[in-house]
């Protein structure tokens, strides 16, 4: 069998585009982290609520970005996006609505059934 | 090129004149091919082309008895080695006893092929120290004995020969005994490396497969407590009194112990009904509602409709 030489600079170059191909691949397919929707978003702040086995009596900006940490640290600035226009809890659970930031037109009406 | 014989001074000779010729005078041309001359008449068989370095050395202290000056020997030391670089270039030399290089069989002068390039270089590289060294005893920078003596540096330092043989001619020899080696590590190395690959690929370790095994699991486990979740909101019970998956599986009538091991019961809500529970091996907090299953790590949410 006749051996080709072994050239060091083009096998180099095509193990890199390789890597370089492989790893846009895989991050394609994994999934880049390309942030929340305004809805995933109020999802969060639902979950958030949903989470104590109690809603607290009055929520204030500081108390949702409270919430929302015990979800996940990374959701608390979810608070700072969502402006409340009203909120009630009760023996049903609790009543939300609220305005997020990136849709100023929608308000949300959140309760533990979902999103409206 | 005809191959070198010891008949052939005199053509090196006229080499080196015509190539000296453009750079000397006339009259330090005529004194250097003198010394050449009288140094072929003290070597061996009266022939520099066939002489060794420890014969220039011993001709040139026996030059140095016969009255020629420490300063003209130094200087005639760059013409010898110009004397035999012509002589080397023409092809009329085998061996260079100075640069100490060895000609190839059939490699014609001024020729070289492709694998010579490495070995070249380093020629080169040695050329150059040994101008430094050259410099260095003409500059009085280096003190030498006897007129010959860079060579003697050059022989006994051995850094100029070291170099050439170390890199240059024991390397390409090995290289070339070696060449089965290479081969074998040439078929070798992709073989090697499908096979760890595949090794890699259906092993307990590739994240790929285990992900997909643990995806399969949860997804068993979440449809059992989809249908306990449905079954909830017909059993009267106080949310308080269901302190993990085990109890909320007795209390609807579905074994869920094993599911109790892999996931937290954070939270039942009958009124919603709702479930919420933490999958302790990989962390996510899951929303289970009918009809909706979230989940919630590392700052993403992933809310699918059932």
């Amino acid at each position: 069998m006749r051996m080709l030489p072994y050239r060091p600079l083009p096998a180099l170059t095509a193990f890199l585009l390789f890597l370089a191909a492989g790893s846009l691949l895989v991050g394609r397919i994994m999934g880049a982290d390309e942030g929340l929707t305004p809805l995933q978003e109020m999802q969060c702040v639902q979950y958030a609520l949903a989470l104590p086995e109690e809603p607290p009596e009055e929520l204030t900006r500081g108390g949702l970005e409270d919430l929302l940490g015990q979800l996940d640290e990374k959701f608390r600035p979810i608070a700072g996006r969502v402006t409340v226009v009203a909120y009630e809890a009760g023996d049903h659970g609790f009543l939300l609505q609220a305005v997020h930031a990136d849709e100023p037109g929608r308000t949300f009406t959140v309760d533990l059934r979902g999103i409206r | 090129m005809s191959r070198p014989t010891e008949t052939q001074v005199l053509p090196a000779l006229r080499e080196y004149k015509r190539r000296a010729a453009e750079r000397l005078d006339l009259d330090a041309l005529l004194a250097a091919m003198a010394l050449i001359k009288e140094l072929n008449a003290l070597v061996p068989d009266r022939n520099l082309m066939t002489a060794r370095l420890e014969d220039l050395n011993a001709a040139a202290a026996e030059l140095m008895k016969r009255g020629h000056s420490r300063e003209e020997l130094q200087a005639f030391n760059a013409e010898l080695t110009a004397f035999y670089d012509a002589a080397w270039d023409a092809g009329l030399l085998n061996w260079h006893p100075i640069r100490k290089t060895a000609r190839r069989l059939g490699e014609a002068a001024g020729e070289s092929t492709p694998d010579d390039l490495p070995s070249q270089g380093l020629g080169w590289a040695a050329d150059y120290l040994a101008n430094i060294i050259q410099e260095g005893v003409q500059r009085g920078l280096m003190l030498t004995p006897f007129a010959l003596a860079v060579n003697d540096l050059a022989q006994e330092g051995g850094i100029v020969d070291d170099l050439v043989e170390r890199f240059s001619s024991r390397w390409s020899a090995a290289a070339r005994r070696l060449a089965w080696l290479l081969d074998a590590v040439k078929v070798g190395v992709p073989i090697v490396g499908v096979v760890l690959a595949a090794a890699a690929w259906f092993g307990p370790d590739n994240p790929i497969l285990r992900a997909q095994r643990e995806a399969t699991r949860s997804h068993n486990a979440l449809q059992k407590l989809n249908i306990a979740l449905n079954m909830m909101d017909s059993v009267p019970y106080a949310a308080a009194a269901l302190p993990d998956l085990a109890t909320l599986g007795a209390r609807v009538g579905i074994p869920l112990d094993q599911e109790a091991k892999e996931f937290t019961l954070l939270r039942a809500d009958p009124r919603v009904p709702m479930l919420i529970l933490r999958q302790e091996d990989t962390g996510r907090t899951i929303f289970l509602q009918p009809g909706v299953v979230a989940s919630v790590r590392d700052g993403r949410i992933r809310v699918v409709d059932q």
